[in-house]
């Protein structure tokens, strides 16, 4: 190891075991502040979990089941765009945190080394409990409209691995250009936007036209949304060759993320 | 790097950049006023863009070692680059260019508290803190007692700590750092924290680091205090090193530079010599 590299360690790299318990008991403590600071002096405390998601349902329920009279391929609406909105909502609000992330710890970064890349980790974490709340609906709705799972749920935590990935990837992106060019803000707001139009939340995959459908595919939440759908809600084997997509798109935005970050991590100071 | 060295500066240079970042609306501006003012840009060549290019050397080509258990003085005029160089060892920025080697943990006084939360309570704040400067879990609960009783803080350990007065939060701060079994420790203008009695205690706490092997790099304005704690003194201008030696000889030469430059603005001006500098300089003579 070349003694620059070694310089970014704690420890002068001594212990590479001991570096990673480091890492990882950093990142729960940002989470922990994270999730204390956030739910802090609300009314409703984890209840904001679950307006976003829920508000997005009724208004999609409303244009595009009743008006549009859009496809839910045989399942009631509201949980067939719920069950959808609930990563969504994950991705967005992780990739929209986590963005920020290095630019809200400015106070921390210009001040005392550690490894700059727990922020953004911790930061998308932290929508990850937002994510379990959001679920809990998800299963009081299947009750409702008496839609019993299959074993194919078990594959849930696969999925949400993959999109967390994902979402960490983006924000590495993201957060490190942030600290540079602040217009890279209204950017990724734009873009998740867009993102959520292209993606198979409010209609089905089969309404895409199937000339458009491998492009369409390259967006790794169009196999992500309709994987969750086809296992929690149709309980059937996910599309496996859209998934396999999603992975390899994901691994490309996380390599390319993890490279960049690490590239202009020791200018943060300088910067932010 | 030696064994025996745990910090090593190698021909390190460190540039501030002093201009904005650069705007598409300037970049627009700029090149409007070149078609539309005969090619003319009415501000400096520099001026390109909307951003400044001007840059500061805040470091020039340092190279010094330093070892396990001594203890450095940093000395020099304000804007000489003092603190460039702790952030440099603090990792907390990156040279420009040459190569800046440090072994084991490093805290800094200079910014006490600074991964606290105002929300949290002094003891979530001492785990949060010691999971920052790299310590796990264990470690910061086999020392909890002793941080908090150091702190003085023994009633208020469950107290969010944006209800702390000032003094209780730098108490708390500097325990936090120096209880971390530091290898390398800097200080900035000794210890502003509490009253005293604290800073007493805080500064035998320092000495019985530095006696125990830990390495002090100790910035201060007052020579007497860097006589007293340090073996070696550095005297700093420009970015550069002025001189590099034993702390007695450096603070006499510096002190010598110092007294010459009160003299001369006296000379030149004489309001100059209020009483703020012969009270400056007969501290000085002491």
């Amino acid at each position: 190891m070349s003694p620059d590299r070694l310089a970014m360690e704690w420890e002068g790299g001594r212990d590479a075991a001991r570096e990673w318990r480091l890492k990882w008991e950093l990142a729960t403590n940002i989470l922990r502040r994270e999730i204390k600071g956030r739910y802090s002096q609300t009314f409703l405390g984890f209840g904001w979990a679950l307006i976003q998601p829920v508000i997005m349902m009724v208004a999609f329920t409303l244009v595009f089941g009743r008006f549009a009279k859009v496809s839910s391929e045989g399942v009631p609406y509201p949980l067939f765009s719920y069950v959808g909105l609930v990563p969504w909502t994950f991705l967005a609000s992780g990739i929209a945190a986590g963005t920020f992330s290095i630019a809200g710890y400015r106070s921390l970064i210009t001040r005392v080394y550690f490894p700059r890349i727990i922020l953004p980790i911790a930061e998308v974490s932290t929508r990850l409990l937002d994510f379990f709340v959001a679920a809990l609906l998800l299963a009081v709705l299947m009750v409702v409209y008496g839609i019993a799972p299959t074993l194919w749920i078990l594959m849930v935590p696969v999925l949400l691995g993959i999109q967390f990935f994902l979402a960490v990837g983006i924000a590495l992106w993201t957060s490190a250009m942030y600290a540079f060019y602040r217009d890279v803000g209204p950017v990724v707001q734009l873009g998740l936007q867009v993102w959520l139009l292209l993606s198979p939340v409010a209609y089905p995959l089969s309404a895409v036209p199937d000339r458009h459908r491998f492009l369409y595919l390259l967006n790794p939440m169009s196999g992500l949304v309709e994987g969750y759908r086809s296992i929690i809600v149709f309980g059937r084997a996910p599309d496996f060759s859209a998934l396999g997509i999603a992975v390899a798109v994901t691994a490309v935005v996380f390599l390319g993320g993890y490279m960049v970050f690490k590239g202009l991590d020791r200018y943060f100071a300088d910067f932010v | 790097m030696p064994g025996s060295c745990v910090i090593e500066f190698d021909r390190v240079f460190k540039q501030y950049w002093l201009g904005k970042t650069q705007t598409l609306a300037g970049i627009v501006s700029a090149n409007m006023r070149r078609v539309f003012c005969n090619g003319q840009p009415r501000q400096s060549q520099e001026e390109e863009g909307g951003a400044s290019r001007a840059s500061l050397s805040a470091v020039r080509d340092m190279s010094f070692a330093v070892g396990r258990g001594e203890s450095l003085g940093l000395i020099g005029r304000n804007g000489s680059g003092k603190t460039t160089l702790l952030k440099l060892i603090n990792r907390v920025t990156w040279p420009t260019s040459g190569a800046v080697r440090t072994q084991g943990r490093i805290i800094s006084l200079l910014e006490l508290g600074a991964g606290f939360h105002g929300e949290l309570s002094a003891r979530d704040n001492i785990y949060l803190s010691g999971a920052i400067f790299g310590l796990t879990r264990k470690e910061v609960q086999a020392r909890f007692d002793e941080i908090v009783e150091f702190a003085e803080i023994e009633r208020f350990v469950d107290t969010p700590i944006k209800r702390f007065s000032s003094g209780m939060f730098a108490r708390l701060g500097f325990s936090a750092a120096i209880h971390s079994d530091p290898d390398i420790v800097l200080v900035d203008e000794v210890l502003s924290v509490g009253d005293e009695a604290f800073q007493r205690k805080a500064l035998d706490k320092l000495s019985v680091l530095v006696k125990g092997g830990a390495t002090l790099i100790l910035v201060s304005h007052d020579m007497r205090v860097i006589q007293q704690v340090c073996q070696r003194a550095m005297w700093m201008g420009n970015g550069t090193i002025m001189a590099l030696g034993e702390a007695g000889e450096i603070m006499a030469r510096y002190g010598e530079q110092i007294q010459a430059e009160i003299h001369r603005n006296a000379s030149e001006r004489p309001w100059a010599s209020a009483p703020g500098a012969t009270v400056l300089s007969e501290a000085l003579e002491r």
